[in-house]
């Protein structure tokens, strides 16, 4: 398969081979002498080092591990630059760890790490919308730090690099030069400046020992829970080997091994083959070196995959997960209680009665006797010494659902073509609506995933009038999984366009008491991302 | 899949077309007629004979893609924007070969260009706009854009003979008829002094101030207009007078700039419905416009009416007109170009690339030849 960013696709990989030969290399001092070394020997020829030992651009800007690692493919497709893997994820490495963000600098931006799909950002600025935002998410920049020069340059590359920007919607309405070099230079430079104080104290971090077994909770749109362990193994250079042992609600197993790297202290990065399809993860460790959390995603298809949280089972009691997290009243259940050293009574509140128990690697298994009267709304779960605030909601009737994504886009792809076809999963969530029973008010109480009939339809009726319906593509039914039509011009349809598509996504749900409840979504279908990056 | 076999089937049949073609000479006649050319992402240009609707020659270009087309005005030389935007290319329309090149960069200076090709009206001299960075060891400095004029007898290796600072955004450049002045079109339309660059005159697009109405945006990509020397080209503003809502809120209008008499004149004739891409000015009766993109448009530019509008089969960038204004081309985009009656709007033949390319957003000239 192809991806857009080619030379990039390997870089996980290169960061393992790199951990891998480097592994008898235990101090931190020896790590730094070789990440010089390798910038000296691939990059020094154009930034050489001045008297102070600073590389000219490369001292002067902080980036996320994508970043910097999006910074090195740049140099290699635009000027040629032959960087062998391993240098490479060298170079990355040691610009991650020394001129890093903090993690209270990358939190904001998530879920651009994460690929989280159909995630919407609320634009600081309008006019930063205008002149970024137009083709750039706002992590793009908000995961950098440089001070005024330092952006203009990066102004001027972008001008350099592709002249007809300045003809652009949103550029040729305006001197978008002189804006671009002064206005939006000093914005940015304000917002995200090289110095910072949580750099400061941040830097230098060191990631903490992982090794040992760690509880796993999740979910996966269109699947479901899951919970397991996580067995990490290694750590020289920050390399870390993994070994999953995971089971779904509805009964799968899934047992992978995997292979990560951390960078700057927190940023766990790893690569994971499941069921035969190559995934990524991107999660952030915890300060107390804890817990784990992020997601998992295809490295093709990234809008697949799943959320995920994990605790290191140290002895310190802790509680991540109950799941399913709603109970109904009336029923039995049996819930997994995910985390570390859950020992001692196990609660829900009044109500819900514990009738069995039985440990577990990643915790408790236990069943649990839901009263036909036991009040509705959210209960504390606790195992002995841990508690989860919220962990469990007790409902008699759904009041309400939506569809998550509420607004998501899918890409037409393969059919000949270089690029594969990008799907959209949906699910619909249950909610109560609270102690005063109105909808969409604060008190509203989340439910989860709940099991859905799905359909599609046209947006509205220019959509009807070009048959988008038809032509966009199909969603499964049972899974809520939109699987885009195939790229290309549709000799079918009017237009001989693509198979493009302006849709709503439709669920159907019984509300617990056979009562139809609906929700819907807003589906865009539109062509292939040709140029594709970590950070969008 | 199905459409794929059918393509398939298509592109075997108009290999027999291209066979046929390679035999044959172009044809020779006594009276100058109108010949199609344009260009598609397989690095080749085509030169139809709208009247037979036949291809009559298919070139490979040095250089790749072309955007910019800009023939010589006996015909006999065409010379290319191409080369990812960073050459020119010239050849010779009889035989294809090249006889101009010239790289629009120098040292550490890169340059690139994107519509602005010109061709001074005794086809001596080619202008370029060209965008231009100095690429130092460590970071792009983005330079003053300038335009570079080249002898078209310095042949495969020529230089610039001169180069002027010209505004930034500039797009597009046309010279009058006379050749005395370059229109540069850009935020606004700069008229300059072709020999020095020297600004004599600006008439505001961006700097302008119609009443009610915000400054246009206009569509400035294809430069085919030698059937009317008016060059034309979409427009689109909003009414600064009424809210978003109003269905008059936007407008689109068609910007025509007369080559021969310096005229320059913005007339909006509809709400804003339909994108259009590029236009034409009917030679015959030049009260007509003719628009294209996913519909094929008549606007009578006098009445600011839109006369009739008919859907096509698929999108076309590309258009221009017959000398006698009683057909429209419609190319670019894809790998076919339909041809239309004026008076009816209906389609009436059609004319495709044989290797299947598309033409994307190539320029498509008419060619006058012997």
């Amino acid at each position: 398969m192809k991806r857009t960013v080619s030379v990039t696709a390997s870089w996980m990989v290169g960061a393992a081979l790199l951990a891998g030969a480097s592994a008898s290399a235990s101090a931190a001092g020896a790590a730094e002498t070789s990440g010089v070394k390798m910038i000296e020997e691939n990059c020094g020829s154009c930034h050489t080092p001045d008297s102070s030992g600073k590389f000219p651009r490369i001292s002067d800007i902080r980036k996320s591990p994508e970043g910097w690692d999006m910074s090195v493919s740049r140099m290699q497709r635009w000027h040629g630059v032959t960087v062998s893997a391993e240098a490479r994820a060298a170079i990355v490495k040691y610009l991650s760890d020394t001129q890093g963000l903090a993690p209270s600098e990358s939190e904001p931006f998530r879920y651009a790490l994460e690929q989280q799909p159909g995630a919407m950002e609320n634009l600081p600025d309008p006019e930063m919308v205008q002149m970024c935002g137009r083709c750039h998410s706002t992590a793009r920049p908000g995961l950098q730090r440089r001070d005024a020069a330092e952006w203009k340059r990066l102004i001027n590359t972008h001008v350099g690099q592709w002249p007809t920007l300045e003809f652009q919607l949103l550029s040729r309405d305006r001197d978008w030069w002189t804006i671009a070099t002064t206005t939006t230079t000093d914005t940015l430079a304000k917002m995200w400046g090289f110095k910072s104080k949580a750099w400061d104290s941040w830097k230098g971090h060191k990631t903490p020992d992982l090794k040992g077994t760690w509880a796993v909770a999740g979910h996966q749109p269109g699947k479901g829970d899951y919970s397991g362990t996580m067995t990490v193994s290694g750590g020289a250079g920050d390399r870390f080997d993994v070994r999953y042992d995971l089971s779904y609600a509805d009964g799968s197993v899934l047992k992978a091994d995997g292979a990560s790297v951390v960078y700057t202290g927190y940023e766990w990065r790893g690569t994971v083959t499941l069921n035969g399809v190559e995934n990524r993860e991107v999660m952030t460790l915890s300060a107390d070196g804890k817990t784990l959390s992020g997601r998992w995603f295809g490295s093709v298809n990234d809008e697949l995959g799943a959320d995920v949280t994990a605790v290191k089972t140290d002895g310190k009691p802790t509680l991540i997960a109950a799941q399913p997290m709603a109970l109904k009243a009336g029923e039995r259940a049996m819930v997994s209680l995910v985390g570390d050293s859950l020992k001692g009574a196990v609660s829900f509140g009044p109500g819900v009665t514990v009738i069995d128990s039985e440990s577990k690697p990643w915790g408790l298994s236990v069943v649990v006797e839901v009263a036909a009267r036991a009040a509705e709304g959210p209960r504390e779960v606790s195992v002995g010494g841990a508690s989860l605030s919220k962990g469990a909601v007790v409902y008699d009737a759904v009041d309400r659902v939506t569809v998550e994504p509420p607004m998501m886009i899918a890409r037409v792809g393969d059919g000949g073509g270089p690029l594969p076809r990008h799907y959209a999963q949906f699910e619909a969530i249950g909610y109560l609506n609270g102690k005063d029973g109105k909808p969409g008010t604060a008190d509203d109480i989340r439910l989860g995933a709940l099991p859905a009939s799905w359909s599609h339809d046209n947006f509205d009726e220019a959509a009807k009038e070009l048959e988008d319906a038809k032509f966009a593509g199909s969603i499964d039914s049972k899974t809520g999984l939109f699987t885009p039509g195939e790229a290309g011009p549709n000799p079918l349809r009017a237009y001989k366009t693509n198979n493009v598509g302006n849709l709503k996504v439709v669920a159907q749900v019984d509300n617990g008491q056979g009562k139809p409840l609906s929700a819907e979504s807003h589906l865009i279908v539109t062509v292939q991302r040709w140029v594709d990056g970590w950070i969008r | 899949m199905a459409f794929q076999f059918k393509t398939l089937a298509r592109r075997m049949a108009l290999a027999g077309t291209v066979a046929a073609v390679a035999l044959g000479a172009l044809a020779s006649t006594a009276s100058a007629k109108d010949y199609l050319l344009t260009g598609s992402h397989s690095g080749k240009l085509f030169l139809f004979d709208p009247a037979k609707r036949t291809l009559v020659r298919e070139i490979s270009l040095p250089g790749g893609t072309p955007l910019g087309v800009q023939p010589s005005s006996d015909g006999k030389i065409v010379y290319v924007m191409n080369d990812k935007l960073g050459a020119l290319n010239g050849v010779e329309l009889d035989t294809g070969k090249p006889v101009f090149h010239a790289s629009l960069s120098d040292g550490d200076v890169r340059g690139k260009g994107f519509v602005g090709l010109a061709l001074s009206r005794d086809d001596k001299e080619l202008y370029a706009v060209v965008y231009r960075t100095r690429l130092h060891k460590t970071e792009y400095e983005v330079l003053q854009p300038e335009i570079q004029v080249f002898s078209v007898a310095d042949g495969l290796n020529a230089k610039p003979v001169r180069t002027f600072p010209v505004a930034r955004q500039t797009a597009q450049i046309h010279f009058s008829t006379d050749g005395s002045k370059l229109y540069a079109i850009g935020a606004n339309v700069d008229i300059l002094d072709p020999k020095t660059g020297a600004k004599q005159d600006s008439f505001p697009l961006r700097d302008g101030n119609r009443p009610n109405l915000s400054a246009p945006d206009m569509l400035a990509i294809w430069s085919q207009h030698s059937q009317t020397n008016v060059w034309t080209a979409p427009i689109f503003s909003a009414r600064t007078d009424l809210p978003q809502t109003d269905p008059a809120a936007f407008q689109t209008g068609i910007m025509q700039l007369d080559l021969a008499s310096g005229q320059m004149r913005m007339d909006e004739f509809e709400n804003t419905s339909h994108v259009i891409f590029s236009s034409t000015l009917n030679p015959a009766n030049r009260d007509e416009v003719y628009t294209v993109y996913t519909q094929l448009s008549k606007v009578n530019i006098r009445d600011k009416t839109l006369v009739k509008r008919v859907e096509l089969d698929h999108t076309y960038y590309a258009i221009n007109i017959s000398a006698d204004g009683k057909e429209v081309y419609v190319g670019g985009t894809m790998d076919d170009i339909a041809v239309y009656d004026t008076a009816t709007l209906s389609k009436i033949g059609s004319m495709s690339l044989p290797d299947g390319s598309d033409m994307a957003a190539s320029w498509m000239q008419i060619v006058k030849r012997d």
